[in-house]
């Protein structure tokens, strides 16, 4: 699929990361993989939980939860690994993502996608595309080409900041 | 698949950038061997034909701008004027502007457009510089530019015979415009067979039929008659002879009977012309008229026969299947062995061996020469000595040697980098050489072979060499090193390997942007190759960079610590013993003694951090690299297999024990482990 075909699609797929709720657009999205056995590669950042086998390749796999910073993925029923494909610094790398949970598809239309709030410098708000509110609730719609492109550690927290302050200046406003 | 204009200008362009680089090749070694008449051919041949392509597919600047390039190969062809280095100058910069020419949309830069412009004039320059300078050195010494042989070519009429071949249309060709070509050389008289036409209902409209007696007359010798035809000539029957020494066109007889013979339509032999050769009969003796005439033609079917040209992502893909053959092909073998059925074994094991030929003759069709790389060392080599005032030979040996395309392709760079530092910083100039004694021509050279499993490339130049004392000057400005360290002359040779180090007292544009040798490094450790510098100051210095054979698929030996499986290079294991673990305890110094024989041992239980307890008895694996040896100990050795290698990937950039990993027949992953970074990690602790 062509990329402009891409930006006419307006589904997101939602996931949980413990208690909140991300969102992807779908064409980033490739496949959804139920937990699948995960070969450890020592050595290896923390948040890099190890290496799948998904149709003969090699797909390493990133524990989410502590990449922003909250606690290892304890394995459920409903652990799933998203494939998605992220642009790190200009090369396209295949990984897979753990979440707690998948959850839906929304349709998010161009107009009531929100820009990424802009505040405080020690965060890193380039890893958020857009807010989006469908039905009264806040989704984060992630930006993966800059959440990968760098070692560090996100942090949740301020993350959950982001999102209420938004929150309130878009209730403000109405 | 349609055959589309688009279509053919790929092809052609991917043709064009082969003869380009043809030329490019032809040239360099025209430099070194300026009387070669067959080298001066062969420039004026793929000029010839970039012409000619160019136009048809239109590139109408390539073929414009070629043509003047050809105009002086001409001159140079026809003796009129004589090879000079500035003249090969021009020429090889006209040939990178050849390679831009087949990108139009390029031209519309207007940098690029004032280095065409640039380009034309020089190109213009040569020949009226050149030219003079021939005619007013005739003028003065009349004896010595006498050329070998006699180049004005007297009046001669020949009988052209062309039949463009059932298919002339399939590749674009318009046969009109050739014959036209013929007769912008002189006089001609065009008579049309129409005999193998057939009649209007069996007519294929997308064939020729028509064949064509030419009679011309022209003062053009054989090889311009031939010039003519060389993109049809593969297909084409041609014959060309010389009927007469003078025009016969001047002869009204002679005219008289071509038109005579025009109307009846028939075959036409020379026989009909006996009248006219009879005394001044020159018939040039060729036994086999269409093949003889054009010797170039031989090479070139003798090249379509022996090879073929195929699309690198076929290969590719063919690699790709033979890897994913060789996984199942374990799997089938745990399943053998699982049953113990006769019959399943025998079919197995054959299968098996013809795995392993077609994943060896797989891989070496993904093979290369060296050679390959060399035009473009040769050219910088050539263009940089001469912008830096200095004199530099480049010679090579062993380029037969073969390495995998992919391998070959993020070599390029590295090399050239190096070569570009052995230029610039390396080979001093040509009065400072001489006041040390050595010969002013410096020498680069190129080394490749196979050692083992490997396949080392070394470069090495017989320049100033790297004085170390300036290296661990530059170090510690740089706080790399502090003045306290003591560090070896090898130990500081290796800091060049270092990000953002740069020898150069100056940043010249040639090198010392910053990105150096450690970039190089950088780029050959991609390909799980190594590199090592080695210097003498005042004397040169040599890099030697090792790569692994075949960069996809390994025999490796399967082990297993705790849960997991490993893999470790069947090439660098020596042998294996079993120990009591308790050997290994409360050993400060993790040396082991095997058979007699001391090895210090890397244990990964440890190292990697892998949970479990050691069982009693466990396995060392002793490997080797460059003559040393360690020892690995692993709880359980399972077997030998093929191990497809599938890189880790950019998330695991920073992993240096571990090279890859591999998917095994029950579809676990087993990690390769890179047992000469093991080997370095121990080492430098210790």
């Amino acid at each position: 699929m062509s990329k402009e075909d891409l930006s006419q699609i307006t589904s997101y797929l939602s996931f949980r990361l413990g208690d909140e709720v991300f969102a992807l657009h779908v064409g980033k999205v490739q496949k959804i993989l139920g937990m699948a056995e995960i070969t450890e590669v020592p050595r290896a950042p923390r948040y890099m939980k190890g290496v799948i086998n998904l149709r003969g390749n090699v797909l390493p796999v990133v524990d989410t939860r502590v990449k922003f910073g909250m606690t290892p993925t304890e394995r459920t029923k409903t652990t799933s690994i998203l494939v998605i494909e992220a642009n790190i610094s200009g090369e396209f790398v295949m990984l897979g993502i753990l979440v707690d949970a998948v959850q839906a598809v929304l349709k998010i239309e161009k107009e009531d996608l929100l820009p990424p709030p802009s505040i405080g410098k020690q965060y890193r708000s380039d890893i958020i595309s857009n807010m989006a509110r469908v039905k009264e609730k806040f989704y984060i719609i992630l930006n993966m080409d800059t959440v990968f492109s760098s070692d560090d550690q996100l942090n949740m927290n301020e993350l959950m900041k982001a999102k209420e302050q938004i929150n309130e200046t878009t209730n403000q406003n109405q | 698949m349609i055959a589309s204009f688009e279509n053919f200008q790929a092809r052609f362009i991917e043709e064009a950038l082969d003869n380009i680089h043809d030329l490019e090749k032809a040239l360099l070694e025209l430099e070194l061997s300026p009387g070669n008449k067959e080298l001066l051919e062969r420039v004026f041949r793929v000029m010839h034909s970039l012409k000619g392509s160019g136009a048809m597919f239109g590139f109408d600047k390539l073929s414009e701008f070629t043509h003047r390039m050809e105009n002086i190969y001409d001159l140079v062809r026809s003796g009129k004027l004589n090879l000079s280095s500035n003249m090969l100058s021009v020429t090889l910069n006209s040939v990178d502007m050849l390679r831009i020419l087949l990108e139009p949309e390029k031209l519309q830069q207007p940098a690029i457009q004032e280095r065409y412009k640039n380009l034309v004039s020089d190109i213009d320059d040569v020949i009226r510089n050149e030219t003079f300078q021939l005619l007013t050195s005739a003028t003065l010494n009349t004896s010595i530019s006498e050329p070998e042989k006699p180049v004005s070519h007297k009046m001669a009429t020949w009988h052209i015979h062309f039949y463009p071949g059932p298919t002339a249309f399939e590749n674009g060709t318009n046969i009109l415009f050739l014959i036209d070509e013929l007769g912008n050389m002189g006089n001609m008289y065009a008579i049309p067979g129409y005999i193998s036409v057939p009649c209007l209902s069996e007519l294929h409209p997308e064939q020729s039929y028509i064949y064509w007696d030419l009679f011309l007359a022209t003062e053009e010798d054989q090889n311009a008659i031939k010039d003519v035809f060389i993109f049809v000539e593969d297909n084409s029957t041609i014959g060309i002879q010389k009927i007469s020494d003078s025009d016969l066109f001047l002869n009204s007889d002679f005219s008289r009977k071509l038109e005579q013979l025009s109307s009846q339509q028939e075959n036409i032999g020379l026989a009909d012309f006996s009248d006219f050769i009879g005394s001044k009969l020159n018939i040039e003796s060729d036994p086999s008229p269409q093949k003889a005439a054009i010797p170039c033609d031989d090479d070139k079917q003798n090249r379509s026969l022996s090879s073929i040209r195929v699309a690198a992502d076929k290969i590719d893909g063919l690699v790709n299947l033979v890897s994913e053959l060789v996984i199942t092909q374990e799997r089938l073998n745990n399943i053998a062995s699982r049953y113990q059925i006769p019959e399943l074994k025998i079919v197995t094991e054959s299968v098996q061996k013809l795995t392993g030929m077609l994943r060896d003759s797989a891989f070496s069709i993904s093979l290369i020469p060296v050679e390959n790389m060399l035009t473009r060392f040769q050219r910088l080599v050539r263009d940089l000595s001469n912008d830096l005032g200095k004199k530099i030979a480049f010679t090579a040996k062993g380029t037969e040697t073969e390495l995998d395309k992919t391998m070959i392709e993020s070599l390029t760079d590295p090399l050239l980098h190096i070569i570009r530092n052995c230029i610039d910083h390396g080979i001093e100039l040509p009065d400072v050489r001489k006041l040390k004694g050595k010969p002013e021509t410096g020498t680069i050279h190129l080394d490749a072979g196979y050692s083992g499993a490997n396949v080392v490339l070394r470069i090495k130049d017989d320049g100033a060499g790297i004085q170390t004392e300036k290296v661990r000057q530059k170090a510690i400005a740089k706080g790399l090193i502090s003045e306290a360290d003591h560090l070896s002359d090898q130990e500081l040779l290796n800091l060049v390997f270092l990000p953002g180090f740069s020898t150069a007292e100056k940043v010249t544009e040639v090198s010392g942007r910053g990105v150096g040798m450690d970039v190089v490094k950088r780029n050959i450790e991609a390909i799980r190759g190594e590199v090592a510098i080695h210097s003498e100051y005042g004397r040169g210095t040599e890099i030697t960079i090792t790569l692994p054979l075949v960069l996809s698929i390994i025999d490796g030996l399967l082990v297993k610590v705790n849960n997991g499986q490993y893999v470790i290079p069947m090439s660098l294991t020596d042998r294996i013993y079993s120990i009591e673990s308790s050997q290994m305890e409360n050993n400060f110094i993790n040396v082991v003694t095997l058979d007699g024989v001391q090895y210090p041992f890397f244990n990964l239980r440890k190292e990697l951090s892998i949970k479990g307890n050691t069982p009693k008895k466990c396995q060392m694996v002793v490997v080797n690299h460059e003559g040393q040896n360690i020892a690995i100990p692993v709880d359980q050795v399972i077997g030998k297999i093929q191990a497809v290698l599938k890189p880790l990937g950019r998330m695991y950039h920073e992993q240096k024990i571990i090279s890859a990993a591999t998917i095994m027949g029950d579809g676990t992953i087993a990690l390769v482990l890179d047992t000469n970074a093991i080997i370095k990690e121990l080492l430098n602790h210790s």
